[in-house]
């Protein structure tokens, strides 16, 4: 498998309590452990099965994925902070890694 | 196609005739049109600009269908020409490059057509002529431009033509392709390949995901771990529904496509470093394929017939310029409405105005307009999928009456016959451009 590439987008600076939009996305196959190859045989599953961010060290989301998700997953969502601080985002696979990913957020 | 034959047909009618007469007949029209300035010169003159799928098929229509009666003249700097159909799949190793080059010879030797090989360098409306980069003018009493595309300045952050050869366009087909195929070809084991996509209106609609089907058909064969990175402005694209499931089919894990919603249409590049930074994050890359912002080429604009976003408008029917009666513009220097840039819409486009040319020079009889286009990609071996449409003139545009597109899921039989398709679309496309 392709090493897993995570990108997020988020708004460089926010107002104080007015929410913002957050975008990720992770490159990754998704498989459900239903499909075969080629061969014939079953692929084994292998997805991204949570998705957490965290402001400040306080979580502020967290998703847990199933097989039904598609390639590629892209999860959006909304977000306020009453100040600056740091926003981190965490894929955890199924194999135990987990991709993840900083950005800093200045309020005013 | 069928409109040239039915021009064809009506020639046939005429067999009896020989080539003086029709001339005569030609002349003593012009004599019932009273245009004093086209007998004081002898032929009506029609000047062609540019030798690709609009040009070199007006140019060949005229000259065939008037059956000499009128003077054909195509200006065209390159001596051979290299489609930019078919050019992804000579990246892919589907095509020998050979076997997407042309040569201007049958054009003169088969249908009297003076090739100028130079660069028109200008236009003057009223005098009804155009400059030569090597000296001298040439007159007409038609002029069709068909220059294609030239690149916007400053479209991309960090690229212009001096960076064409460290990170290439290969936009317009030639050298620029085949530096581009070598660059993908001398990629480091799992390095990565982006493309920096074009904003519309452009060439090709379809042309720069069939070229990243066709690099990741090559990589996926000799760098199986390198990478492809789409950077693109624009939030949908042509065909995406087929090309997304056959690179999750072919390519699954290879290809990242980074749209606007991500920064995509915040990019700029760095040739000396090969960096492309998007919205601020620095990709190092190793292939770079920058396919800037386009408008139509430069005589289309020197001769002041464009418009503030930089293409040609049209009249439908004739396909004649907005600006001036007495100039055509073909392909994709045009604005004429629902079809997309491609060399089939040319050639179609080509043939309404050959026939306009032609009754208005000759006096002879002309049809009510039809256009089709079709563009086929290939995504891997035998996977080829279409799209396309018939058009009709309006007063205001040309306008689509009917499509249709390749679907998801089709077996591979039909994918096949597509690809087969295209591949005789080619052959006869290049026999009605240059034979």
């Amino acid at each position: 498998m392709a090493k897993p590439r995570p990108r997020i987008r988020v708004p460089k600076s926010v107002e104080a309590g007015a929410p913002f939009k957050v975008r990720t996305r992770i490159t990754h196959p998704m498989h459900t452990g239903l499909q075969r190859d080629r061969d014939g045989n079953i692929v084994p599953r292998q997805i991204v099965n949570r998705f957490r961010v965290r402001y400040n060290g306080e979580e502020a989301l967290s998703v847990d994925l199933e097989p039904a998700v598609s390639a590629d997953p892209y999860i959006e969502f909304e977000m306020a902070v009453p100040a600056s601080g740091l926003l981190e985002f965490e894929w955890v696979d199924d194999d135990g890694s987990v991709y993840s990913l900083s950005r800093k957020v200045a309020v005013g | 196609m069928n409109q040239g034959e039915g021009v064809m047909s009506q020639w046939k009618g005429n067999n009896g005739l020989s080539r003086r007469q029709v001339l005569a007949t030609a002349v003593a029209a012009s004599t019932a049109l009273s245009a004093p300035a086209v007998l004081a010169q002898g032929r009506p003159r029609v000047v062609v600009v540019g030798g690709g799928a609009g040009g070199a098929t007006a140019a060949r229509y005229i000259a065939r269908d008037s059956r000499g009666a009128v003077d054909v003249t195509l200006v065209e700097p390159t001596r051979a020409y290299y489609s930019c159909f078919f050019s992804n799949l000579y990246i892919g190793g589907f095509r020998e490059y050979a076997s997407i080059g042309h040569s201007y010879g049958a054009l003169a030797a088969n249908h009297g057509i003076n090739v100028v090989h130079d660069w028109a360098v200008s236009v003057d409306r009223d005098k009804r002529t155009v400059g030569l980069a090597g000296g001298g003018s040439l007159s007409y009493d038609r002029l069709v431009l068909s220059p294609g595309i030239d690149f916007k300045e400053g479209s991309v952050a960090g690229w212009d033509l001096s960076q064409q050869n460290r990170m290439p366009h290969a936009y317009k087909a030639g050298s620029q392709t085949q530096l581009l195929k070598a660059q993908i070809e001398a990629m480091p084991e799992g390095g990565v390949y982006c493309m920096v996509a074009p904003p519309n209106p452009f060439r090709c609609p379809p042309g720069p995901y069939e070229r990243i089907s066709m690099v990741a058909h090559v990589l996926k064969q000799t760098n199986p771990t390198a990478k492809i990175l789409i950077v693109d402005p624009k939030p949908k694209f042509s065909k995406q529904g087929l090309f997304e499931e056959g690179w999750q089919r072919h390519y699954a894990g290879m290809i990242e496509r980074i749209g606007p919603d991500f920064g995509g249409d915040k990019v700029e590049v760095r040739p000396a470093s090969m960096e492309v930074v998007i919205d601020g994050e620095v990709n190092k890359v190793d292939a770079c394929n920058v396919i800037p912002a386009q408008q139509a080429g430069r005589i289309a604009a020197l001769a002041g017939i464009t418009n503030d976003a930089g293409w040609a408008p049209v009249v439908a029917h004739t396909m004649q310029s907005r600006a001036d009666g007495n100039i055509h513009v073909l392909g994709d220097a045009s604005q004429q409405g629902d079809m997309p840039k491609s060399g089939f819409s040319a050639n179609s486009q080509a043939k309404v105005c050959a026939m306009a040319v032609r009754g208005a020079l000759t006096d002879s009889k002309v049809y009510p307009a039809r256009f089709s286009n079709t563009c086929w990609s290939l995504i891997a071996t035998d996977d080829g999928v279409k799209v396309g449409a018939s058009y009709e003139a309006t007063d205001e545009k040309i306008a689509k009456t009917d499509g249709f597109i390749s679907q998801t899921g089709e077996s591979a039989e039909v994918r096949k016959a597509t690809y087969e398709e295209s591949l005789g679309w080619y052959s006869a496309i290049s026999d009605d451009m240059f034979s």
